[in-house]
């Protein structure tokens, strides 16, 4: 199977920074629109600064740049290897914090999907999310992970950095398998606070080529107002 | 297709905020750690249980954080202090570090010398300092002096200056249990702390972040108990509950956080609720981690006691139910208190009088109030699907209702139970969720039923289900058939589920039997509605499954007609070679003939296929009709003449 990955980031209508950032094989970005085509596997990220951190988009940033740098490719899909690394990681981010007191307690969500081969691995710390779309039917593959999921903007309880460590990766994922027709989606929480489900499937289902998809959901969620950072990563899977 | 195999703070801070955001959500378990630092060298509290994420405790860099060391002299407005310890290198919050420093005359003092703020907003309140300065009061800790705004030190670090407490605080404790006795609860700590929070409510001030660490003894002796630390202390001046402006902060130490503290709600309520906890804490110190949190919040959502109370703490269980009840209308606060310490019996509310009843779902105009009325919602809607599932409203509406008649551990199960069948498609996720809720439905296949609720001999039942499969499995899309697999599997893991005696072994070994035939491990329970046997079936399992359910299984054609021998199969495909390439019919091929010892006879073409069958045959018949064959040596390149110029197929006929 091969894939096709576009991206898109902004900072919304309310907010000067973006403190979203998405890493997609290789590169990672913090605006723009994006994209890769025929890629042979998939290393997809997507994090979201913790905006009452400092420089969140610090965290965000340093996160990616690790796993981009720490991740080899034979060790992607080795769930093991992979939570080793995502925790050493956040002790790195953790302990840079506190000798930096412009840094202190920043901090970062993260959902990521690696696909290599016959094999995939979903990630997810925090309150970004994962979806599938699929016979037209967006599906969630990850759990929040806030303290009461029916609260909006309810406190999230696992996430990278931090002043201690808080850290709970979630490797679980309802996703059984991945069919070629299936659209990821790997977001931060801001897209649907200025979308519904409705609007995003609707975008997702036309027949149009998967970069002008992209553009269009970010268009719509600035029209719709996107009080927050946008950071989104939709992965198409072609033959 | 790519398989699983692996299976596979707005967002503030409690300290911390973004001022331009109105949705920023906090951060949770922010500082849970095993270990407690203020006033002492670091004590190991035995009795708290590991469960929170490790927390790394070396010391800051001093020269990064205040550049203070031991000896160094300090000034604080207008006046000198020195440096005898430091105390605590980094306190609970990650905010700041408390050293001990003595005046001129030689007086101790603690200081609370934070860490530089990037957001003004998250600095203490000066007038909820200013008003605890004012207070004198043997149990709140005295307050001599603070710095703020532009008094802070070196302009950049905010402190407070407040008296040194000797014992340290509530949980600097070798043995916790051993210490707070339910008398010595009652008779010291209960008290104590209840009348500082009545001090501090009295004049308007709410602490916010009342937990252990910020109970202090003030004596060596561990006897006098008051409440400091006022980093995160709000004024206000009504008493009802007041909602913060989406630009304040919200601040406080989770496990001891009253849950509406988060959004932003705050009210005396929130200090009786961290009370509770508190209590909580030295009561059953072994739960104080964060799975266990989290089953607190399952059960307060569930309006249930927050934890199984163990009777031998009968005295105190109450007063702890009341003070964490959610919510904030039906929580304890100063009157019941005042009632539960004079011996009155109050009540503890779970349930608002609004929440008595379970939250009905309203979609547009229609109102789910019972399962009935759900299950018909679902079966006689089209949008049922984008409504109560796709719509993020009405899912969350479902899910509520679904903890709401159940608990919310079932509400998890559900949701996962339904994002895992969404990826089968609609009519798998439709099934899953009419049988979740009403299980004791029949499964139709075309116009016929088969009830495994109300059949007695459930294993013929099955044998015939499958039967029915095998008769139209070569006429109907596979994906049609694992549906149909998929309901038979759903329907016997409940069954077993809720039968007991020889009809729990029963339906056991039928599932024992189906998992063999299709080479799949058996799952020991039903607990996450997870079905296997459907996903990953394929033509060549699903046959198998037909052999395993009929013994006297032979091969059958397009239209089910049975062939016995090989020879009766080779004549069928000597009649119908353009079948031969069939993709059921190989497979009928292979089945048979592995089973009955002809695997070698699989792969062959058509030509060597019927020569390997015949070529006896053959020469017999031309013995018996007398008909020359003319036949070659190698098999794989026959040539087959007649006497008479006849074909093969004619020979044959």
């Amino acid at each position: 199977m091969k894939y096709n990955i576009a991206a898109f980031l902004h900072a919304g209508t309310q907010r000067k920074i973006n403190q979203d950032r998405v890493l997609i094989q290789d590169s990672i970005y913090d605006e723009g629109i994006h994209c890769v085509s025929e890629a042979e596997d998939c290393f997809c990220f997507v994090a979201d600064g913790i905006g009452g951190c400092p420089s969140g988009e610090f965290a965000a940033q340093f996160i990616l740049e690790q796993l981009r740098e720490k991740i080899k490719k034979e060790d992607k899909y080795v769930k093991e290897n992979l939570s080793k690394i995502l925790k050493s990681i956040n002790t790195e981010l953790i302990t840079f914090g506190r000798s930096n007191p412009d840094y202190h307690g920043t901090g970062t969500t993260l959902v990521g999907i690696i696909v290599q081969k016959d094999k995939f691995q979903v990630v997810n710390a925090g309150d970004s999310q994962a979806f599938v779309f699929r016979n037209n039917t967006m599906i969630k593959l990850t759990e929040d992970q806030v303290l009461d999921s029916f609260e909006d903007n309810s406190p999230i309880t696992s996430y990278f950095g931090g002043k201690t460590d808080n850290l709970c990766l979630d490797f679980d994922t309802v996703l059984r398998n991945i069919l070629i027709g299936d659209i990821l989606l790997l977001t931060s929480d801001g897209l649907f606070k200025s979308l519904t489900i409705k609007q995003v499937k609707a975008i997702l289902s036309n027949s149009k080529p998967l970069i002008d998809k992209a553009q269009f959901i970010l268009q719509k969620a600035l029209d719709t107002g996107a009080e927050d950072n946008l950071g989104s990563v939709l992965i198409e899977v072609i033959d | 297709m790519t398989d699983h195999t692996t299976n596979s703070i707005s967002k503030t801070m409690p300290y911390s905020s973004d001022k331009n955001d109105a949705s920023n959500k906090t951060v949770g378990y922010e500082n849970e750690t095993a270990k407690t630092q203020t006033y002492e060298e670091e004590v190991r509290i035995a009795d708290k249980t590991v469960g929170y994420e490790s927390e790394e405790t070396e010391l800051i860099d001093k020269t990064i954080a205040h550049g203070l060391a031991v000896g160094d002299v300090i000034e604080l407005n207008d006046k000198e202090y020195e440096i005898t310890d430091i105390i605590c290198a980094e306190n609970q919050t990650g905010e700041a570090i408390i050293y001990k420093i003595k005046n001129s005359q030689g007086k101790p003092f603690a200081l609370k010398l934070y860490y530089q703020f990037t957001n003004p907003k998250d600095e203490p309140n000066p007038e909820a300092l200013r008003r605890i300065k004012a207070i004198s009061d043997p149990d709140i800790l005295r307050l001599y002096d603070f710095g703020t705004g532009t008094s802070k030190y070196r302009n950049k670090f905010c402190y407070e200056i407040s008296e040194f407490a000797e014992g340290s605080n509530l949980i600097s404790v070798t043995d916790i249990r051993k210490k707070y006795t339910i008398e010595f609860l009652k008779l010291n700590v209960i008290q104590e702390i209840f009348k500082g929070i009545r001090t501090l409510h009295d004049h308007k001030i709410y602490h916010c972040d009342l937990k252990p660490e910020n109970i202090l003894y003030l004596d060596k002796e561990q006897s006098d108990l008051i409440i400091g630390d006022y980093g995160s202390a709000k004024t206000f001046e009504e008493t009802s509950e007041k909602r913060l402006t989406h630009t304040s902060t919200t601040k406080g130490t989770n496990f001891y956080l009253a849950p509406e503290q988060p959004r932003g709600i705050v009210s005396e309520k929130n200090d009786y609720y961290s009370f509770g906890m508190i209590l909580l804490h030295l009561i059953y110190p072994e739960l104080v981690n964060r799975d266990s949190l989290h089953k607190i919040i399952e059960r307060q959502f569930a309006k249930k006691p927050i934890i199984d109370f163990n009777p031998k703490y009968a005295e105190i269980n109450d007063l702890i139910a009341g003070l964490t009840l959610h919510d904030i209308g039906s929580r304890w606060g100063e009157n019941e208190v005042k009632g539960w310490l004079s011996g009155e019996d109050i009540e503890i509310k779970y349930k608002s009088k609004a929440e008595a009843a379970i939250q009905p779902i309203k979609l547009g105009k229609a109102t789910i109030r019972t399962t009935e009325e759900l299950i018909d919602y679902i079966e006689n809607n089209i949008d049922w699907h984008m409504d109560l599932i796709e719509d993020k409203e009405g899912y969350g509406l479902l899910l509520r209702w679904v903890s709401d008649i159940q608990d919310l551990g079932r509400k998890k199960i559900f949701d996962k139970m339904v994002r895992n069948y969404q990826q089968d498609g609609e009519g798998f996720l439709k099934q899953s969720v009419l049988r979740y809720f009403t299980p004791e439905r029949p499964i139709q296949i075309d116009m016929k039923t088969y009830d495994f609720w109300t059949e007695e001999k459930i294993d013929e039942l099955t044998e015939r289900f499958i039967s029915h499969l095998d008769d139209i499995w070569k006429i109907t899309p596979l994906e049609k058939i694992k549906f149909y697999i998929f309901q038979l599997e759903f329907t016997l893991r409940q069954i077993e589920a809720v039968t007991q005696g020889q009809q729990k072994v029963l339906v056991q070994s039928i599932i024992e039997k189906i998992s063999s035939a299709l080479s799949i491990s058996p799952r020991l329970d039903f607990d996450d509605y997870v079905c296997d046997f459907y996903d990953g079936l394929n033509d060549s399992k699903l046959i198998s499954l037909f052999y395993a359910f009929d013994a006297k299984r032979v091969f059958k054609d397009l239209e089910n007609k049975e062939y016995n021998t090989v020879e009766d199969i080779g004549l069928f495909f000597a009649r119908n070679k353009n079948l031969y390439g069939n993709k059921y019919l190989k497979l009928e091929k292979e089945v048979f003939f592995k089973s009955n010892n002809y695997s070698n006879y699989v792969n062959l073409s058509y030509d060597e296929f019927l020569y390997s069958i015949f070529n006896k045959n053959i020469k017999s018949q031309i013995q018996i009709s007398d008909v020359l064959f003319d036949l070659k040596k190698s098999p794989k390149d026959i040539q087959i003449k007649y006497k008479f110029g006849k074909s093969l197929t004619d020979f044959f006929f």
